[in-house]
């Protein structure tokens, strides 16, 4: 396993379409593996995709810290979406930045693990979240592409929602 | 995707690191890290809060982690002393912080920003601080107030020497209050104070009358973004503490003076005297520093002062210069560089950064930049003085050590000048009639501060 250089917001990387994966080999799981180890690195991520170490593929690695622990996806899809939350949200490749984006408040998923075999998945709540955000990175979208303006007001709402929690 | 982050906390340990590992100043650091955030009203008061709190008790907090630090303070990485310090202050002297959750949110904080494994010692320490509460202040010796009032124990002894052990804790103890921001309207724009109040409260800015200093607002709830208001761009008013404002009064110019503020930076004082002028005259507007110099015109053309030039020129030297910069002058101010002792409440950084030594180099300062300026001052004109620090040698004996070297320059009773309420203290009343007052932060809750009123004799 390898630590992998995150590429930071600016490098035109970022926006560019990721190619499905077709070769389902122990390169691709040492790419995995590399991923989830930068991930991982002082707790910084809870989800990274394989453009943010410079890796044009249709993979994405989360662990939001639930019972799911860490979840691989390649080649996903997300087919069914379902209610609307606000999440403030902050990515590996734009450090320094957060901001509130809406995202579905549950979603399902298909995709294939490190063997080639399809899976499906529903999700809701942060893990909902996370996987649509490193969805995007597959299509060249980043969070701060989709942050949503709030007021005081609302900011302060959500926060004491959380609180409730 | 990155985990949720306490924006708060993140802004506010970025804002302590700056400020106690590099020197940056406070209010600096906090308008640029506060300036474009997404934080609200309430986390920005709280980031505030948060950075001024531990700056300002930072040698009482360093006095109580000792005991859980093997190695020291100072062997921990930086970040790591960092997050203890802000952690340490949550725990202690927050209000409305719950403890677990002061720990909690640090242990997270350090999770982010520390080498790996660090966060467990900044749990177990915290912990343990938590676990005593109030009982560790408690714990303090009595006679340690450099510990108990957060300074550096160069400064306490100073504050001691000088005012004695009972008087220099009354004063420790009131720069532990946080001060009211107070603001000055613009007398050359507003005529009356409740236009002022109206407008400020459409800016959402609650203002009310202050007691003592009747042309002075005091603003409630420690607002440090009222420069941001509407009513402060339309030049309506200047932020400045009730002390500085004696200045202007105390100096009470008239309509069509020549003027030389020889220390004019950042303006606050300068403008006051074109506003009782009612902008008609002449002010020179000097500065060492030419890009502080910079906010004196700023500060002139936002509250529509015509009658300022600024020019950059320090005062510690005579100069060839001197020649066009000598036409005899109404009234020369000396707001001089100094010691800043008075203001330990309002700029914690101050404890942090003076030393000793730094008071000793000033003194030469001070005595430079009044020899100087005298000579601008004309027959029968005024020299103003003033620090904002309580240190008798920048103050009176430095006023004192003058007029033995000047015979013809004497002492002007100002107590006429000042409000009517600061004259219920004897003290300011009798120091008033002599020509030079101190004013301590302990008796009327302002900054500390030193003003002395010359003429040259004609």
């Amino acid at each position: 396993m390898a630590l992998r250089e995150i590429v930071v917001d600016g490098d035109p990387i970022l926006r560019k379409i990721s190619r499905p994966v077709e070769k389902f080999d122990s390169k691709l799981a040492t790419l995995l593996d590399d991923m989830a180890e930068t991930m991982y690195l002082d707790n910084r991520g809870i989800g990274i995709a394989a453009v943010q170490i410079g890796i044009l593929r249709r993979i994405f690695v989360v662990d939001v810290g639930d019972e799911h622990g860490k979840l691989e996806f390649i080649n996903p899809e997300i087919y069914e979406r379902e209610g609307a939350q606000l999440y403030l949200e902050g990515c590996l490749s734009c450090p320094g930045k957060n901001g509130y984006v809406e995202r579905p408040e549950r979603i399902r998923v298909r995709a294939q693990d490190r063997n080639g075999e399809w899976f499906d998945l529903e999700a809701e709540g942060l893990l909902a979240i996370c996987i649509c955000h490193e969805y995007d990175h597959l299509d060249g979208t980043l969070f701060i592409d989709k942050v949503v303006e709030l007021t005081e007001e609302q900011i302060a709402e959500l926060e004491a929602e959380e609180e409730e929690e | 995707m990155t985990p949720k982050q306490d924006l708060a906390r993140n802004t506010a340990y970025r804002c302590l690191f700056e400020v106690l590992e590099n020197q940056g100043y406070s209010n600096l650091v906090l308008k640029q890290e506060l300036s474009g955030s997404s934080l609200s009203e309430k986390e920005r008061s709280f980031v505030t809060a948060m950075v001024y709190g531990t700056v300002t008790r930072v040698y009482t907090i360093d006095f109580l982690l000792a005991p859980y630090l093997k190695k020291g303070l100072e062997s921990l990485d930086a970040s790591v002393r960092t997050c203890l310090r802000m952690g340490a202050w949550q725990v202690l002297f927050a209000y409305g912080v719950k403890e677990y959750a002061a720990v909690s949110a640090t242990v997270d904080l350090a999770r982010n920003v520390c080498p790996k494994g660090a966060e467990s010692m900044v749990n177990a320490v915290l912990r343990k601080l938590s676990s005593e509460g109030e009982d560790a202040l408690s714990k303090i010796p009595a006679k340690k107030t450099d510990v108990r009032y957060s300074l550096k124990s160069e400064i306490a002894g100073c504050l001691n020497k000088w005012y004695g052990k009972e008087k220099a804790e009354r004063i420790m103890e009131a720069f532990l209050e946080i001060p009211d921001v107070t603001v000055r309207p613009n007398a050359f724009r507003v005529k009356n104070n409740e236009d002022l109040i109206v407008e400020l409260k459409n800016d959402g800015i609650e203002a009310i009358q202050d007691p003592v200093v009747s042309e002075a607002l005091d603003i409630p709830g420690n607002r440090m973004d009222i420069s941001d208001s509407s009513a402060y761009r339309k030049g309506l008013f200047s932020v400045q503490s009730l002390s500085a404002m004696l200045v202007g009064y105390v100096a009470s110019p008239e309509k069509g003076w020549s003027v030389l503020d020889t220390c004019s930076a950042p303006g606050g004082k300068t403008a006051h005297l074109a506003e009782l002028m009612d902008n008609e005259g002449h002010i020179d507007a000097l500065d060492a520093n030419d890009i502080r110099l910079k906010m004196v015109d700023e500060t002139a053309e936002r509250l529509g002062l015509s009658i300022i030039s600024t020019m950059h020129y320090d005062c510690t030297y005579l100069k060839d210069e001197k020649e066009k910069l000598l036409p005899e002058y109404d009234l020369v101010l000396c707001d001089v560089p100094c010691s800043g002792l008075g203001l330990l409440h309002r700029k914690p950084d101050i404890r942090l950064s003076m030393t000793y030594e730094k008071m000793q180099s000033l003194l030469q300062v001070q005595e430079s930049i009044l020899e100087n300026s005298c000579l601008r001052v004309k027959n029968g004109g005024c020299l103003i003085y003033s620090t904002c620090t309580i240190n008798p040698n920048e103050n009176e004996n430095r006023i004192d050590a003058f007029l033995t070297a000047h015979p013809d320059f004497e002492c002007v009773p100002f107590d006429d000048k000042l409000p009517k309420n600061l004259l219920s203290n004897p003290r300011l009343l009798s120091q008033s009639k002599e020509g030079k007052m101190t004013i301590l932060p302990d008796e009327e809750g302002m900054d500390g501060f030193f003003i002395a009123k010359l003429r040259r004799r004609s």
